[in-house]
């Protein structure tokens, strides 16, 4: 079954290669926040709502907006940075984000923004969001749909990094060893060992099986 | 088992079982200290089982004083579903975290709040294995990764059920059962969940043992030793954690059929095995009854006040439809904006950890439809060139079909308790995977589709690409954690 074993070798070098491009890639990093703490609940925004917040400083290569928001199955988010009424940069969340932030991939802005707004619309659905944030005065406060909300909510701002992950290599080798019994770089060796034995068991096994 | 039927298990399934355990072990290393779903409670639990010797009788969510000098050393709350933030990073908070921890062990403070969150509603079993290597280190830190290796090992069991549940199933091209058993052993979710401690991975062994017996009847007849084995895997299920009620209704029609294929040769024999995988399966269930009459507690526990409000109004029903498939005419939208189907479920599978906090860009759940809808379409050719042959054996395709409805009418009776606050509480991929054998057979079916030649070509591909997948969602886990 030569057409097994040819597969079995194209999918491993594929894998490879993959490998390859994700260690030579830069993980995003934070341009800038609006200094806002994730400390209380603003509440409980209704999806279908349209929530926005003025006073945003937009760094210069922003390509995705981290907002502090809770849901269990949350509904889809888009998102605009404006200056007045026109439209800085926009991008979407698809629905089922879980957690204490959503991400928001946007279209990387050229320039820096000082005075921006952000707005945020959710799509239907039965949760409610809940916006993390502090305590403002209402002309600093989010809205939605021209109520203020308790208090700003957290914003920040992602770039595209410089430094790629196998660059991070041995830092994050260093930190899979923290918070265990025996910390050490050993960890994060004997969980590339593992994988490669995986991978060796499991070529191995298929190409005994299927020859 | 026996050691001669240990000696007559496949070398190939051998295999399935390490590449399982491996990759168990591999997740058990990268998923940080208690960012696994629940896995605070499960811990709580076993320590109280091993301090105590008693199970836990609340579910408040206060953890023992040693486990919460972990968490805090950890970061626990601060990591948890914040996926900006990662976990401890610098040597003074390694150094402050083993001090703090030491610091519980020398004062000697135990745990008297006899809560164990979520998982206190659990049977003991699971727990009580764990106390093993529970018992085998000094703190917490120590304790954990070897109650995980615990819950790896049952992973490796997974796989070998599976893979011998494919042999069953499909016995007539041997070259496909490894596609299926090595499909199982690198699904990430299974590597994931048995990676760390988890009633589930125990959960997903015995399931997995009690498809292969089932499938192992339907081949071969139901003999006294086979019901024997059924009944105490019903036992050991219940035993384990409450989701294996689900796999109940389905697990009972097999017996009843197997038992009445049987008759046709010896009624006598027949009979006599279901009542020997009966009484075998129903003694845990009549000692713990017993145990609560005795102690004037609700005959059944906290099942019985379930049973109790257990009602199947057509509203439920028709959530219970939608959280899996489209919704039909006549029916009120329960989740509006979300194709459950694609996205609790599908994506929920392809890449969801840590404390669901963890996911892959956008762009790779679209990617992974390509895979899915090629394999499902292999998997669909197989099964209408097969036609005859699936008539032959409706009886037993009902059978696996019932486990699975079980399991999911099981998990949307659950979620619909919280709704609409929550829309899909236990939504949650990891919940199917007691079904993991039949998505063995799938793959092997899958395998099959693509004809003689491309047959076993198709089959290492679609083993490369769960390879891919586990290898990347264990590189998803390390850069959201420690990136």
């Amino acid at each position: 079954m030569r057409e097994a074993r040819v597969a079995l070798a194209a999918g491993l070098v594929l894998i490879a290669v993959a490998l390859a491009a994700v260690l030579l890639h830069s993980p995003a990093a934070v341009a800038g926040s609006n200094g806002v703490a994730a400390e209380d609940p603003l509440g409980q925004i209704l999806t279908r709502s349209r929530v926005c917040q003025s006073g945003e400083a937009l760094p210069a290569g922003t390509s995705a907006l981290v907002v502090s928001l809770s849901a269990f199955h949350g509904p889809a988010v888009s998102a605009e940075a404006l200056s007045g009424a026109s439209v800085l940069t926009r991008g979407r969340q698809g629905s089922n984000w879980s957690g204490r932030t959503v991400t928001i991939p946007l279209r990387p802005l050229a320039r820096a923004v000082r005075d921006a707004t952000i707005c945020l619309a959710f799509s239907p659905g039965h949760e409610a969001v809940v916006p993390f944030g502090q305590p403002a005065s209402p002309t600093l406060a989010a809205g939605v749909g021209g109520s203020p909300l308790p208090g700003r909510m957290r914003a920040e701002y992602l770039k595209a990094g410089d430094r790629s992950w196998w660059s991070l290599a041995s830092a994050v080798a260093y930190h899979v060893g923290l918070g265990r019994a025996a910390g050490g770089a050993w960890a994060a060796i004997l969980a590339i060992a593992l994988g490669v034995a995986v991978t060796a068991a499991a070529a191995g096994a298929l190409a005994a099986e299927l020859r | 088992m026996s050691a001669r039927a240990l000696a007559r298990v496949p070398r190939a399934a051998w295999l399935c079982a390490l590449v399982a355990g491996l990759s168990a072990a591999g997740w058990s290393i990268l998923t940080p200290a208690f960012q696994a779903p629940d896995e605070l409670d499960h811990y709580a639990y076993v320590e109280l089982l091993a301090e105590h010797g008693d199970p836990p009788v609340s579910r408040d969510e206060v953890q023992g004083p040693e486990e919460v000098a972990a968490l805090t050393g950890l970061d626990y709350l601060q990591v948890r579903h914040q996926p900006r933030d990662h976990t401890i990073s610098s040597r003074a908070q390694q150094q402050a975290l083993e001090a703090d921890v030491a610091s519980v062990r020398e004062r000697h403070l135990v745990n008297n709040s006899r809560a164990a969150g979520v998982a206190a509603s659990e049977p003991p079993l699971y727990y009580a294995l764990e106390t093993i290597p529970y018992r085998l280190a000094g703190s917490v830190l120590g304790r954990l990764p070897l109650m995980r290796l615990l819950s790896a090992f049952m992973a490796a069991l997974t796989a070998l059920f599976a893979f011998l549940f494919v042999r069953e199933a499909l016995p007539s091209v041997g070259w496909a059962w490894i596609v299926g058993g090595l499909g199982v052993a690198l699904a990430p979710l299974l590597g994931f969940i048995s990676g760390s401690v988890n009633p589930e991975s125990l959960l997903y062994a015995v399931s997995a043992a009690l498809f292969y017996c089932l499938a192992r009847g339907f081949r071969r007849g139901l003999t006294p030793r086979l019901a024997l084995a059924i009944g105490a895997l019903i036992a050991v299920g219940l035993a384990t954690k409450l989701n294996f009620i689900g796999l109940l209704p389905g697990a009972l029609l097999g017996l009843l059929l197997l038992g009445a294929r049987a008759a046709r040769s010896s009624r006598r024999s027949a009979l006599g095995s279901l009542a020997l995988a009966c009484a075998v399966a129903a003694a845990p269930v009549a000692l713990y009854a017993g145990l609560n009459a005795l102690s004037r507690h609700r005959t059944l526990g906290i099942v019985s006040a379930a049973l109790a409000s257990a009602r199947l109004p057509a509203a439920e029903l028709s959530y219970i439809w939608q959280l899996y498939l489209p919704r039909l005419p006549g029916m009120a939208s329960d989740f509006p904006g979300l194709f459950t189907a694609r996205q609790l479920w599908f994506d929920g599978y392809v890449g969801l950890y840590g404390w669901f906090d963890t996911t892959f860009p956008g762009w790779v759940y679209e990617a992974a439809l390509l895979p899915a809808a090629a394999i499902a379409a292999l998997c669909a050719r197989e099964l209408i060139l097969r036609r005859a042959a699936l008539r032959r054996r409706a009886g037993e395709l009902i059978v696996y079909a019932l486990m699975a409805a079980g399991v999911m009418a099981l998990v949307g009776a659950a979620s619909y308790k919280s709704f609409p606050a929550r829309s899909a509480e236990f939504a949650e991929a990891r919940y199917l995977l007691p079904m993991l054998p039949l998505l063995a057979a799938l793959l092997a079916l899958a395998a099959r589709g693509a004809g003689r030649r491309w047959g076993p070509a198709a089959g290492a591909s679609i083993v490369v690409l769960f390879l891919a997948h586990d290898i990347f969602s264990q590189l998803l886990v390390v850069s959201r954690f420690y990136g």
